[in-house]
């Protein structure tokens, strides 16, 4: 193993070989279509995300636990997310009113 | 220093798992020391910058970096039976300087520091691009630190060579082997570590022979891992 190229800026020996001829440039210019590089019939898929995201790949190569935020919340603000609650707080709300008026009414009337 | 290329060849008798972990180390440690290069860093953000991307929208700059990588890096084999790797810098000043020649190993450098500078876990993931179980590819893995509708807390994989391929697109595959970089190494870099090491050939049997069985060293190095 090796280290290739040289620490000065001038240094040209490091592996490129320079193209000192333009004509080469317009040349490839006008071949447009030397080869099979547009790769039309390339078929893809999610796989590789897919493997990657296993639970037992993450597992297996430890990134199980990589770090992460928590998921923001879906609610908008000042929203009441939780329906049981709600109701439970209505139905002690309605209790105590009921309450209060029968306490007073009764002290009262 | 930080703009050589990295030149692997391995003594006959070396063994297949010393090889294979030397591949994978020193791609592993090179995306590490891009992403402690501040040139790369510089240039990692003004490229997220000219893309117009908003601050705090991580999708945004994965795939302004990502788009910039395969538009702007361009593929070119490895001499024959022997494996380059470049530093993240030298792959982006050879792209300033109109030489740009990278192999698939050098487009997940460049794009893992990129994006390691700017704050995301990265690393690469060797694929078989064949599915027949032969890791013969490398791709880019990396993810958001706060999850995204699209993709929530999940590894984003993306193909660099082919730029119409879009975030998560992949030729089909059937494994992956990741190499997730740690940013916060805190070992030499490794152009300055001293290497040393053969000059000789790849090895004996049939793919050392021109025209006949040849295959990418990932593959060689990684098959024989798999039959183990």
């Amino acid at each position: 193993m090796v280290w290739m190229g040289g620490t000065e800026e001038d240094d040209m020996d490091d592996g490129f070989i320079p193209v000192i001829d333009g004509a080469l440039e317009k040349e490839a210019k006008e071949m447009q279509t030397l080869g099979n590089t547009d790769m039309a019939n390339m078929r893809t898929d999610q796989s590789a995300m897919n493997i990657m995201n296993d639970p037992s790949n993450l597992k297996m190569h430890g990134l199980a636990g990589m770090p992460g935020l928590p998921s923001p919340l879906r609610n908008p603000l000042g929203r009441i997310a939780n329906n049981r609650e709600t109701m439970m707080m209505l139905g002690v709300g309605a209790l105590l009113g009921v309450g209060i008026k029968a306490l007073w009414d009764f002290r009262t009337k | 220093m930080g703009e050589q290329i990295l030149r692997v060849k391995f003594k006959p008798g070396t063994s297949m798992t010393e090889r294979f972990d030397t591949v994978v180390e020193y791609l592993r440690q090179l995306i590490e020391d891009g992403i402690r290069d501040r040139f790369v860093r510089q240039k990692a953000v003004e490229i997220v910058n000219r893309a117009g991307v908003r601050p705090h929208d991580e999708l945004g700059e994965i795939r302004a970096i990502v788009k910039w990588v395969q538009n702007n890096v361009v593929y070119r084999k490895d001499p024959f039976m022997v494996e380059y790797f470049m530093t993240a810098r030298r792959i982006l000043k050879d792209v300033q300087a109109g030489q740009s020649a990278a192999d698939c190993d050098d487009f997940v450098i460049v794009a893992a520091s990129m994006l390691g500078s700017l704050g995301y876990p990265v690393g690469a993931i060797i694929v078989d691009s064949n599915k027949d179980g032969v890791f013969n590819h490398v791709m880019l893995t990396t993810k958001t630190m706060a999850p995204t509708r699209q993709y929530g807390n999940k590894w984003i994989v993306a193909e660099l060579i082919f730029p119409n391929f879009k975030l998560n697109q992949s030729v089909p595959v059937s494994k992956v082997y990741p190499l997730i970089a740690d940013p916060n190494t805190t070992r030499d870099p490794i152009h300055r570590t001293q290497i040393a090491g053969g000059m000789s050939s790849l090895g004996s049997g049939p793919s050392a022979n021109l025209g006949s069985g040849y295959r990418h060293p990932y593959t060689r190095l990684l098959n024989n891992i798999r039959r183990r």
